[in-house]
């Protein structure tokens, strides 16, 4: 069939349009208002660095290395991204394999994957209850309490070093079952012949599972690897809703710093210099996911 | 051209027709949108008034209801659809949005009439009280409800058994606090979680060691530095209460900035293992109290007494909320709404339902309950009434405040630190 380019451009018209309107005017607009004080919103006056130099110099909650291990919404992210990352990969592939093996299958992949049918706002609710110090409220805590004497409640919300793990399980709680449905789709779809062949020559499970089922999950589990990496880098909801970025500012992640600035604190200039942050620690991994798309289409 | 390409670009113009904002044609309907923080029974009480408002002049309020009022109101403001009027909770907050030029002002600068005349504040409300609303000398404002933030939570049963009697001075409370720990009891209990409690301590203490000018001088314009003796010397004070938090706080330092507000008073008073004597917290939650345990008799079973004072010079200033009614558009309905909620009826229609305490000095403090009557007394009965200061400082340093509070809750050696991390914030934000 001949081509025709008018044809194609009237085709890809809406969605050029709405990308505009949605995605590039907005990241061009926010750019320019991390160059300004933006307040109101309206790119004036000019700053030029001064947001940027703050972020990375002046703001204690944003990037601090006085500390160490060096602390900040920035280096909390980076914690989450080393905890949460590989735990939910980890625990995802885990229970798909294992749910494969075994009749009730479906049962096990409905409980694990029913969090994610929970709003983020619903679910950050219900773990702030888990985590209550009260252990009348507090599930965790009355657990706790009845299996080991003596146990003393704990605020795991309420602790400086506590409060970033305790967020960070419940992510997993959140994001497991989102995992589990995606690798265990990939694993049924794997050609049984290779299983057999490798069983055949005298594999055991263990290397059945490291030797053939992983790599063969790879771009799979590569894929899903990206995009929790970008869920950690935007989340925002969990922390906002459990522990409003505290205690004593210990728990903010750089989404929420970007909105405490911006709407909370009227400094969209400096919020938006954090969106630039974040648009550009995120960029990488969005560009990994869309060349694998297009080296898969080849 | 063919058919299928002319099909087509229909079908563009179709979908691009379809994005178009859609119009509404409400304009024979008289109504204004309303925002506040307000929710459940505290709208209801709002409502009262309202409900007759809609009543006598036909004119429908439209009420949004939203906890996080003002990052709402500034991505309304900037899309340029803010509410007509809304109910702000930090003067601070309304000084930054009369600057940008997003208020319409009450009052001109120059004394004529805005939506209002000066005449109607002049005879509803105290110089004190409409001070609260004026930016560079144009009334933005009028404080729709206040509330008082200087009061101390007890049992009176309790304080009964132990012989002991409502302190009328720091020393004296010093001294209950130190009967509580002889008892085996722990005297307080914080909800250091919601950071404002914190602040509303520190306030009512400095307000009653350094007076009111400096109390404005810290939190207004940042005269006075964050380092300065006073602001140690009322830390130190504040301190007695907190440190050391393992037999002074119920949940110890930690417990203390993991509790909210409300679940920290249900800590002393619940009639199930309460597990603290005191709480500190403004006026409103007399209800939430009563609310949370109605097998409780307000004023007999759980009541209320003035922070002490601690300078005698200084007396008890009472430290306290509000809200302060603003408007974003010039139409009539808007006027209208303004005026009646700045009249004697409308107030008392509100203050009638126990929620609120009227600044309006033609509201009789016949209205209120006997809870009502001992936040209204107190708001009514003030020589100074001082707005909550972390409300009027910019929002980054009230954060900063907020984030020091907590870490002096847990660390009594960190105050300096921490005072100078609130300076920090403060030097770049004036």
């Amino acid at each position: 069939m001949k081509k025709n380019p008018v044809l194609g451009w009237a085709f890809a018209l809406p969605a050029v349009i709405l990308l505009i309107l949605f995605l590039i005017y907005p990241t061009l607009r926010t750019i320019q208002l991390s160059f300004t004080q933006g307040i109101a919103f309206r790119p004036e006056p000019y700053v030029g660095l001064d947001n940027y130099i703050t972020l990375f110099t002046r703001d204690p909650f944003f990037f601090n290395l006085r500390n160490f291990p060096p602390t900040g919404a920035f280096f909390t992210t980076i914690l989450w991204l080393i905890l949460f990352v590989p735990i939910v990969i980890g625990l995802g592939l885990m229970i798909a394999v294992m749910a494969n093996a075994v009749r009730y299958e479906v049962a096990i992949k409905t409980i694990v994957f029913l969090p994610m049918a929970i709003s983020f706002t619903a679910a950050g609710i219900i773990w702030r209850f888990v985590y209550s110090p009260d252990p009348n409220t507090g599930l965790l805590n009355a657990f706790l309490m009845a299996v080991i004497p003596g146990f003393q409640p704990v605020p795991w919300l309420g602790r400086v070093d506590l409060v970033n793990f305790a967020l960070i399980a419940a992510a997993i709680w959140l994001y497991t079952g989102f995992c589990v449905v995606i690798l265990s789709a990939a694993l049924k779809s794997l050609p049984s012949e290779v299983m057999e062949a490798a069983r055949v020559d005298g594999a055991n499970s263990w290397q059945l599972f490291w030797r053939v089922t992983v790599p063969m999950l790879w771009p799979t589990i590569v894929v899903v690897s990206t995009t929790m990496i970008i869920n950690v880098l935007k989340a925002f909801d969990l922390v906002y809703i459990m522990t409003n970025g505290g205690p004593r500012n210990a728990s903010r992640i750089i989404g929420f710093a970007m909105y405490h600035e911006t709407f909370q604190n009227g400094r969209p200039g400096y919020g938006s210099a954090i969106a630039v942050v974040m648009l550009i620690l995120v960029l990488p991994f969005v560009y990994f996911n869309i060349r694998r798309f297009r080296v898969e289409r080849q | 051209m063919s058919k299928r390409f002319t099909l087509i670009l229909m079908l563009v113009a179709a979908l691009t027709l379809a994005v178009a904002p859609m119009t509404s044609a409400q304009d024979d309907v008289r109504f204004v949108s309303f925002m506040t923080t307000f929710g459940g029974s505290e709208l209801d009480a709002l409502m009262q008034s309202l409900n007759a408002f809609t009543e006598q002049t036909g004119i429908q309020v439209i009420v949004e209801s939203n906890r996080q009022l003002v990052p709402i109101l500034r991505t309304r403001i900037a899309g340029g659809s803010p509410p007509d009027v809304a109910l702000i909770p930090q003067p601070g907050n309304v000084a930054e949005f009369a600057r940008q030029g997003a208020l319409v002002p009450l009052v001109n600068a120059d004394g004529s009439p805005g939506l209002i005349d000066q005449e109607l504040l002049d005879a509803n409300y105290a110089p004190g009280i409409q001070s609260l609303g004026i930016v560079d000398g144009a009334v933005y404002g009028v404080l729709a409800k206040a509330n008082s933030k200087s009061t101390i939570w007890y049992k009176p049963p309790q304080f009964e058994e132990l012989g002991l009697e409502v302190p009328t001075t720091w020393d004296e409370l010093m001294a209950v606090q130190q009967a509580f720990l002889d008892a085996g009891i722990t005297p307080w209990s914080i909800g250091g979680g919601d950071a404002w409690t914190l602040t509303d301590w520190f306030e009512n203490i400095y307000a009653r060691v350094a007076g009111p000018e400096m109390y404005n001088q810290l939190f207004v314009t940042h005269e006075v530095s964050w380092t300065d003796p006073t602001v140690v010397e009322a830390m130190e004070l504040l301190g007695q209460v907190l440190h050391p938090a393992d037999e002074k706080l119920a949940g110890g330092a930690e417990g203390t900035v993991a509790t909210d507000f409300i679940t920290a008073a249900n800590m002393v008073f619940r009639p199930d293992n309460p597990e603290a004597a005191m709480y500190y917290e403004g006026g409103f939650m007399g209800g939430i109290i009563a609310n949370n345990f109605p097998e409780l008799t307000p004023v007999e079973d759980f009541s209320a007494f003035l922070f002490p004072p601690i300078k005698e010079e200084h007396g008890a200033p009472v430290v306290g909320g509000g809200d302060l009614l603003v408007a974003f558009t010039d139409r009539p309905e808007v006027a209208e709404l303004i005026r009646w909620m700045a009249s004697p009826e409308g107030n008392t229609l509100w203050a009638e339902t126990g929620a609120i305490v009227s600044p309006n000095i033609n509201v009789s403090l016949d209205v209120y309950s006997p809870l009502g009557a001992l936040d209204a007394e107190q708001v009514a009965g003030a020589e100074v009434f001082l707005f909550d200061g972390s409300d009027l400082m910019p929002s980054a340093v009230g954060s900063a405040m907020s984030s020091a509070l907590q870490g002096y809750v847990a660390d009594p050696d960190s105050l300096m630190e921490q005072l100078q991390f609130i300076e920090d914030t403060a030097a770049t934000s004036y």
